[in-house]
């Protein structure tokens, strides 16, 4: 009998207690709007289930833990805290996206880069609230819409802030349906939102094979701390773009941005432990990383009336929302709102201008603000 | 806490310094994005452009048969080439002769005679000319 009690006192249900079950409770919800909302199904549902393993309550010091040395996801958990996740997966995003419409109507890029100003506000509202520099600077970095990029960073600059900065980063990238279209309608009228823009001219593929390179190299130079993102995303775009290496084009956008989105997924999942988590610091990040997609969001629309002041080709302003990277579920949202107001308005491939530059804009940010935060 | 947290930690500097480059790196970006469809074009007909570039022009078909007469010569031949261009294909020598008075331009006999020498205007028959481009 005193084994079974001993034994008994070992399992979950002697140690849960209110913090595991609310976070077991998050978990499930985030695996119920993946399966039955579509919400980013593939990033909510490893994510929720990781929250599920990490909030499993057990005795300490058998290897079992994600914060444990030597357990088994904690060497899954070493690409996270090392930053090699990332790079992979924006070798996959490089494979998979075609950077056409960017490349016939340049001038979009530039709403990428007005909405990662919701990077750095966010980034001055948290030093404001008394986070340091880089804390500050991972939360910020949510307002760029970048699962990968936050992750990267927030390795790099804060890994303790890592479970909250990344679920809040993957969930307001989730939300983006719900998120953006308020602030779209309030910043435009119906005539803006009317706007049919020109088509795009055809890319020829020479273009899109010296794309990665000049992009490739311009960037780096210019941001040299974003190198393992942005090499990896241009190396995966010239796989795809090269013609003559679709066999690791084709496993860059699929196995591998497979497999290391399930274990980033989880492993970021089980980071998320209550007693880590839960704490009045990563209600502020859930906050902030609202305001950031906000201010984000607004920028990119924003900018975009202002770029028709200028320009003879009008722009419709809804696409600046795109400007943030959540690739491709903003552009979708842009074209989703545009066809609320004229069902004939095809916006969605200008949006897929902004919605890459946005990436491209929020790992320079992420580049620059690690420049700074490195002593 | 406060804004004396952002200034302590640099904030407005790093808000300002991390926009700029974004901006600035993604306008740069723009730019060169703007032009490469243009470069490749121009890459592709390199040849063409080159030889354009490079080309000696001649003021007028036949120049090098008589680019060791005189100055006067080579300019007389030039102006009466400019005044064939007014005219027909096929042309009388006299409203050659005509136009250039008109114009104020001499065009002499000798210098005709060379053009016709060399078979730079060649004769049609019924006093009509063309020029041999």
């Amino acid at each position: 009998m005193e084994h079974i009690l001993g034994y008994f006192a070992t399992t979950g249900f002697a140690l849960i207690n209110l913090k595991f079950s609310l976070m077991i409770i998050v978990g499930l919800i985030l695996i119920y709007l993946g399966i039955a909302k579509h919400y980013e199904p593939l990033l909510l549902v490893p994510i929720g289930f990781g929250i599920l393993v990490g909030n499993v309550p057990h005795i300490t010091g058998v290897n079992i833990s994600i914060y444990e040395p030597g357990s088994v996801l904690n060497y899954l958990y070493f690409g996270v805290i090392k930053g090699i996740y990332p790079p992979l997966i924006f070798l996959g995003i490089g494979a998979m996206t075609d950077f056409s419409t960017m490349l016939a109507r340049p001038l979009l890029m530039l709403l990428g880069a007005a909405a990662q100003m919701g990077i750095f506000l966010t980034f001055i509202g948290a030093l404001y609230i008394g986070f340091a520099p880089p804390e500050a600077a991972s939360i910020g970095i949510i307002g760029g819409a970048d699962g990968p990029t936050s992750i990267f960073l927030t390795a790099k600059l804060a890994p303790h802030l890592l479970g909250p900065i990344s679920i809040a980063a993957y969930s307001y990238m989730a939300l983006v349906p719900v998120i953006q279209p308020p602030i779209m309608k309030l910043l435009t009228t119906k005539k803006e939102r009317l706007i049919r823009m020109e088509e795009p001219r055809e890319v020829s593929k020479k273009e899109k094979i010296i794309f990665p390179i000049v992009g490739f190299l311009l960037t780096t130079f210019i941001a040299p701390a974003s190198l393992p993102l942005f090499s990896m995303l241009f190396l995966g775009n010239l796989l795809k773009e090269a013609g003559v290496t679709e066999r690791l084009a084709q496993t860059a956008r699929t196995a591998l941005i497979d497999t290391v989105t399930i274990l980033l997924g989880l492993t970021v999942g089980a980071s998320t432990q209550a007693d880590v988590f839960l704490t009045p610091k990563s209600l502020y990040i859930f906050m902030l990383g609202a305001f950031a997609f906000g201010v984000a969001t607004a920028s990119g629309v924003i900018f975009a009336k202002f770029l028709n002041l200028f320009v003879k080709h009008k722009i419709n302003p809804l696409i600046g929302a795109a400007g943030v990277s959540a690739v491709p579920d903003s552009a979708r949202v842009v074209q989703m709102v545009a066809h609320e107001y004229d069902k004939n308005n095809f916006v969605l491939m200008h949006a897929m201008a902004p919605n890459v530059a946005g990436v491209i804009g929020s790992a320079i940010a992420a580049g620059v603000l690690w420049h700074f935060m490195v002593p | 806490m406060g804004f004396s947290a952002i200034s302590n930690a640099n904030g407005w500097e790093i808000t300002i310094v991390g926009m700029g480059t974004v901006f600035f790196a993604l306008f740069l970006l723009f730019l060169i994005l703007s032009n490469l469809h243009k470069v490749i074009v121009v890459w592709e007909n390199k040849n063409n452009f080159l030889s354009r570039l490079f080309k000696k022009t001649e003021p007028f078909p036949g120049y090098k048969l008589i680019k060791n007469e005189p100055y006067i010569i080579l300019q007389q031949a030039h102006h009466a080439y400019l005044l064939y261009k007014l005219l027909n294909h096929e042309f009388y020598l006299t409203d050659l002769y005509d136009l250039a008075k008109k114009r104020g331009v001499e065009i002499s006999d000798k210098c005709i005679k060379i053009l016709l020498d060399k078979k730079i205007i060649i004769p049609l028959g019924r006093q009509k000319y063309m020029w041999n481009e």
